[in-house]
């Protein structure tokens, strides 16, 4: 009898719902493609997911404090170009990490200070420091890719391997680990959920809520920098993106992730753990499709409609 | 209440401001020509705006408008074979039903108008590039369906007359009907105006609706005006629009601003890329441009507003 | 009194297995004016909102001018004939007062609207009813009172009936509230029936004809007002004697804890001095907009811009913002726990464990079971129902929930206590039992302020009472001199 409770409450769980999808899709995926679970194709397919599974962190942390990033994938983008320039510049691989992580945080905290101190709309605020810094990067490469004579040190940092295992997915599991310390395990965290859960009575229980929305969108523009560093010391070069991989996609791939992994919009609920499950998911989602030989438009389309999906199961959810 | 009152007239000062400036800029700035051709090219962006304009006056927000004009675009130009009447009519199906299904998807199930519009902007643009398989579409234009953009009437140039036309029945609407009294009602207060018997999401819906039409047919007219159906136009519409309203004095938060506001933050956003364009400033500078727009607007609205609510707050 | 327009048969209303409402039966004539009355928590709001059409009654019938009804919106409501003013304000602020007169309604020939018959017609409406105010102004610029004359008016447009006003003259001063009477006597005039809801006992005898007392969702009497006094009303409104209800302080009250001399807020507090001593409940009161609820937000830190001196056991004391001021020693609860206090998705253990983190830090990160441990005492020393720390606190009862919030306060050492309206829309159980764990308070040393507008509740509880009148003290009174009449005259002081 209780068992059965159990495994009811458990099966009412959205992560367990997403654990069995994901299952599912790693089961039918050898179906189509028989390669499928080769350890070429896996390492190489984790390596893929990690870069929006990294985006999804600070994504989480935004949509937490009610608040939302449209930007990361601009800061993805604009990291990656600097990096790449750095490159050229033949600077040192320290220092290259050191300014492109350090301009990620910059580009956070300005969308942070103007939410905060400018009362504005989280949306409007990055979707106008998105078109900004897109327009930015536009301008400094004219829509050319470029590339520079990346040092070993520098190319190793993405397209390194541990073991098996390539470096940007290695790094992935550890930012998740530090970030589901960060939510669970500190007063940091708390507040987070305080902010996101009622600003005003956060206010009240002594939380510095200024404080606390300033560092999470520096923590997302901190997560958007990882990623476009992995990104461009893979290959060495910086290229203009666009679809799945543009920076709008990357956002609505972030954003997938994290409402997908049961998180509300409104602010004050989210897992770190759902929002890996969804970035899993997400990412099996479109290697499957990319299997079917679908074309790429279709797929744009799919993200589409899955994002719409969890929005509307979600908004329904949490009306209850 | 007076510096508020004085504030009202920040959008219209900075235009004439801006006029002054371009015309000290550049002489070709105040000709006959270059005020047409500016107001010309506006014309999408004028349809779009006073769509936007309504949406943001119910307290909500359309980002799929710029994926509507693709999807339409590619359309008009693959039914061209229907006559101008024919595709005018499938285009507005089109504007209605997508309308429609934002208004449904935000009503009926509650989702943030931002969120539900950012993936329907997804899902339209994967639409329109699936169906031309991203390429565009070229040679279908006949010269009838070229004329909607590129005739003139009486010597003024047609999508400049649009211009005047949209924003004359937007201000027809939002003041000479209850409706429009109910779109500023929606955005003021919701559940008041539930309780005062406004179907609050019919409303909604409508106001979509009538955005989704607005920027269906501005996805007509670029097809008109460039002779090809191309999937990726249309990009950044909607940032465009949104800066648009919010140049013109309407707020965010729904419930106060206007058509008129709307016009002139039209005029000064086409007269900042206009004089841009005068003196030879590189495209590439341009977005950049239009993004720091969008948050010094934002922000100069986000000031008047709070001079308004702080008394509210205190209490 | 022979034309019954509004019949209530049996109405009963059950939220959970609580019961809002039980059995109420009342008739009202014509052209009556019927006062309501009782306690916070009586169920006079509940009542309300089924007259209005906000809620249906679970068990009875509403029988309006001879028919049975179902109301299932406010708008059906005031179609038919039942018009409400909320205490909160129905308005869309940027819209003119004719606008609003007249919103979903509006005058239109075609789809056209017409603007001149609008003003028009909104003029004519405010004239007849004496009231002057320039139809053409936006609601956002008009006072409170007269926002209240427009609502009135857009209830006569609709041809009201019947007209439920809920607490129309809280936040009123001596002059919107002449002209509100004015208003209401001018409905009177024309037959309109008033079912009126105050506090404000005096206006009720000015104006009603009966009077009907609601006591935890029970209806105990319906008279004429001619057959009762004030001291009979209060009577039957509280119907128990105080000092079963509430228990004693017999703490030993000890030394200065807070001194307040000449504390300003402009436009809200002028000259407010004061002292607290230590285990001492300290209670404010006064009619809503008195400043006493400012005084805590000062203490507090929520209120910007005063003046004065403030010396906090021995130390001056400068409240600058919530966090500085949790950190001096001074604890809060707010008014409004859902807004202002609670984080409803999170759960109780989250909810207590906010302000005293720190504590449960090992090498830097939170230890869940020493937290746990500490929250898990509370609930049962407190006794928060359910027990179950992990449950989401939006899952608990109101009372459950104010235990919990005041749970908050205990897992760390404070020195003042602030208390703001302590067992607002808390069940009669569960206020015995925060009465309780409020007193239990005092033995740790700790000092309270208390502020409510239910006077029985400050009498009960308060060691000494300050009356709270435009924005300044009117009255000091120590527990055995106060009462009712005491603080009421003390708070209808006015002050120049």
């Amino acid at each position: 009898m209780e068992t059965i409770q159990k495994a009811r409450t458990l099966l009412k769980q959205e992560e367990t719902l997403l654990l069995l999808f994901i299952v599912i899709v790693t089961l039918i995926s050898p179906i189509f493609s028989p390669e499928f679970f080769t350890s070429y194709n896996f390492s190489n397919l984790l390596r893929q997911i990690s870069y929006p599974a990294i985006v999804s962190i600070g994504m989480l942390l935004t949509v937490l404090i009610g608040g939302i990033d449209l930007s990361v994938g601009s800061v993805m983008q604009a990291v990656s170009l600097t990096a790449i320039m750095l490159v050229q510049l033949q600077a040192p691989t320290g220092v290259i990490v050191i300014v492109v992580l350090a301009l990620g945080l910059f580009l956070g905290l300005m969308n942070g200070m103007l939410i905060t101190f400018g009362k504005l709309q989280p949306f409007i605020v990055t979707l106008g420091t998105k078109v900004i810094i897109d327009g930015t990067t536009l301008f400094m490469t004219k829509g050319k890719g470029i590339s520079g004579d990346a040092s070993d040190s520098f190319l190793s940092i993405g397209g390194g391997y541990m073991g098996a295992i390539p470096n940007p997915v290695i790094i992935m599991l550890v930012l998740y680990i530090i970030g589901f310390i960060l939510l669970n395990k500190t007063i940091f965290g708390r507040q987070i959920y305080s902010v996101g859960s009622n600003r005003v009575a956060a206010y009240n229980s002594g939380i510095n809520v200024k404080k606390v929305q300033l560092s999470v969108y520096a923590l997302s523009g901190l997560f958007a920098a990882i990623a476009g560093l992995l990104i461009a010391s893979r290959t060495g070069a910086y290229q203009p993106m666009s679809g799945n991989s543009g920076a709008t996609g990357m956002e609505l791939s972030a954003i997938a992730a994290v409402v997908v992994g049961g998180a509300s919009l409104s602010g004050g609920k989210g897992t770190i753990w759902g929002a890996f499950l969804g970035a899993l998911l997400a990412g099996l989602l479109f290697n499957l499709l990319v299997f079917l030989n679908m074309n790429p438009y279709i797929q744009q389309f799919i993200l589409g409609i899955i994002i719409l999906a969890a929005v509307i199961f979600s908004a329904s959810k949490n009306r209850k | 209440m007076n510096m508020a009152k004085w504030r009202s007239y920040l959008p219209l000062a900075t235009l004439i401001l801006l006029m002054i400036v371009g015309s000290l800029l550049s002489d070709k700035f105040l000709t006959y020509a270059n005020l047409m051709n500016l107001l010309q090219y506006s014309a999408e962006s004028a349809l779009i705006a006073v769509g936007m304009t309504l949406v943001i006056l119910t307290g909500g927000i359309d980002l799929s408008v710029g994926s509507v004009v693709a999807l339409t675009a590619v359309v008009s130009a693959n039914t061209q074979h229907l006559g101008v009447w024919g595709i005018l009519a499938v285009v507005i199906l089109i504007g209605a039903l997508v309308g429609a299904l934002n208004g449904v998807v935000l009503t009926k199930f509650r989702v943030e108008p931002f969120m539900a519009t950012l993936a329907t902007m997804a899902i339209f643009r994967a639409v329109a590039l699936w169906y031309t398989n991203g390429g565009p579409i070229i040679g279908t234009v006949t010269p009838a369906f070229s004329n909607i953009a590129n005739g003139s009437l009486l010597g003024i140039p047609l999508p400049a007359v649009y211009v005047v036309v949209v924003f004359i029945l937007g201000y027809f609407v939002l003041n000479r009907t209850p409706f429009g009294r109910h779109v500023l009602a929606v955005g003021g207060g919701e559940e008041t105006s539930r309780l005062f018997g406004i179907k609050v999401e019919r409303v909604k819906v409508i106001v979509y609706i009538i955005s989704g039409v607005l920027a269906a047919l501005a996805g007509l007219l670029i097809t008109s005006r460039i002779g090809m159906g191309e999937p990726r136009s249309g990009f950044q519409f909607e940032l465009v629009a949104i800066a648009v309203v919010i140049v013109g004095g309407t707020s965010l938060t729904g419930g106060r601003g206007t058509i008129g506001g709307s016009f002139i933050g039209l005029l000064i956003f086409a007269v900042v890329m206009n004089i841009m364009n005068l003196l030879n400033i590189s495209s590439f500078v341009q977005p950049i441009v239009r993004g720091l727009i969008i948050i010094l607007a934002a922000l100069a609205i986000s000031r008047m507003v709070k001079s308004k609510s702080a008394a509210a707050e205190a209490s | 009194m022979d034309n019954v327009i509004l019949k209530l048969d049996g109405i009963s209303k059950q939220f959970g297995n609580h019961y809002a409402l039980k059995d109420i039966n009342v008739n009202i004539s014509e052209g009556e004016f019927h006062a309501i009355v009782g306690e916070n928590g009586a169920g006079k709001s509940t009542l309300i909102k089924i007259l209005s059409g906000v809620h249906l009654p679970s068990e009875g019938n509403v029988h309006f001018k001879g028919q049975s009804v179902k109301f299932l919106s406010p708008y059906m409501a005031q179609k038919s004939g039942v018009s409400t003013l909320f205490q909160e304000i129905q308005e869309i602020p940027a819209l003119s007062v004719a606008e609003n007169i007249y919103l979903g309604r509006e005058p239109q020939k075609g789809s056209l609207l017409q603007w001149k018959t609008l003003y028009k017609e909104a003029g004519e409406l405010l004239n007849n009813l004496d009231i002057k105010i320039d139809p053409y102004k936006k609601m956002e610029e008009l006072s409170i009172s007269e926002r209240k004359m427009v609502e009135i008016a857009r209830a006569v447009s609709f041809n009201a009936e019947l007209l439920i006003m809920d607490e129309p003259s809280a936040n009123l001063n001596e002059d919107e509230l002449a002209v509100l009477f004015k208003t209401i006597a001018e409905l009177r005039k024309r037959k309109v029936t008033i079912i009126y809801i105050s506090h404000r006992l005096r206006e009720i005898f000015a104006m009603a004809d009966r009077v009907t007392v609601l006591r935890d969702g029970q209806h105990v009497k319906t008279m004429d007002i001619k057959d009762t006094d004030e001291a009979r009303l209060v009577q039957l409104m509280i119907g128990r004697e105080l000092n079963e209800y509430y228990p004693v302080n017999t703490e030993q009250i000890g030394a200065k804890v807070l001194e307040i001399s000449d504390l300003n807020v402009p436009e809200l507090l002028h000259n407010v001095s004061l002292s607290l001593n230590k285990r001492e409940i300290l209670g404010i009161a006064g009619l809503a907009g008195s400043g006493g609820n400012i005084l805590t937000k000062v203490l507090f830190g929520l209120v910007k811009g005063y003046s004065g001196k403030m010396v906090l056991d021995g130390k001056p004391f400068v409240p600058r913002n919530p966090r500085q001021c949790i950190a001096d020693g001074i604890a809060f609860v707010p008014e409004d726990r859902k807004t202002q206090g609670l984080f409803l998705n999170l759960s109780v253990r989250t909810n207590m464990s906010i302000t005293s983190l720190r504590k449960f830090r090992t090498f830097g990160l939170i230890s869940e079971p020493k937290e746990s441990r500490q929250a898990n005492e509370l609930v049962q020393q407190l006794s928060v129902r359910p027990k179950n720390i992990k449950a989401p606190i939006r899952s608990l009862s109101g009372g459950n929930q104010q235990k919990a919030l005041i749970g908050r306060w205990l897992l760390d050492k404070y020195k003042i206590l602030i208390l703001e309206e302590p067992t607002r829309g808390v069940d009669v159980g569960a206020k015995m039992e925060i009465y309780q764990e409020i007193n239990k308070l005092l033995s740790q040393g700790l000092s309270l302020i208390m502020v409510s507008s239910e006077l029985p509740e400050l009498l009960g509880m308060c060691d000494r009472i300050l009356v709270f009148s435009g924005g300044t003290i009117t009255g000091e009174l120590q527990r055995d001199e106060a009462s009712e009449e005491k603080i009421m005259e003390y708070a209808l002081q006015e002050v120049k």
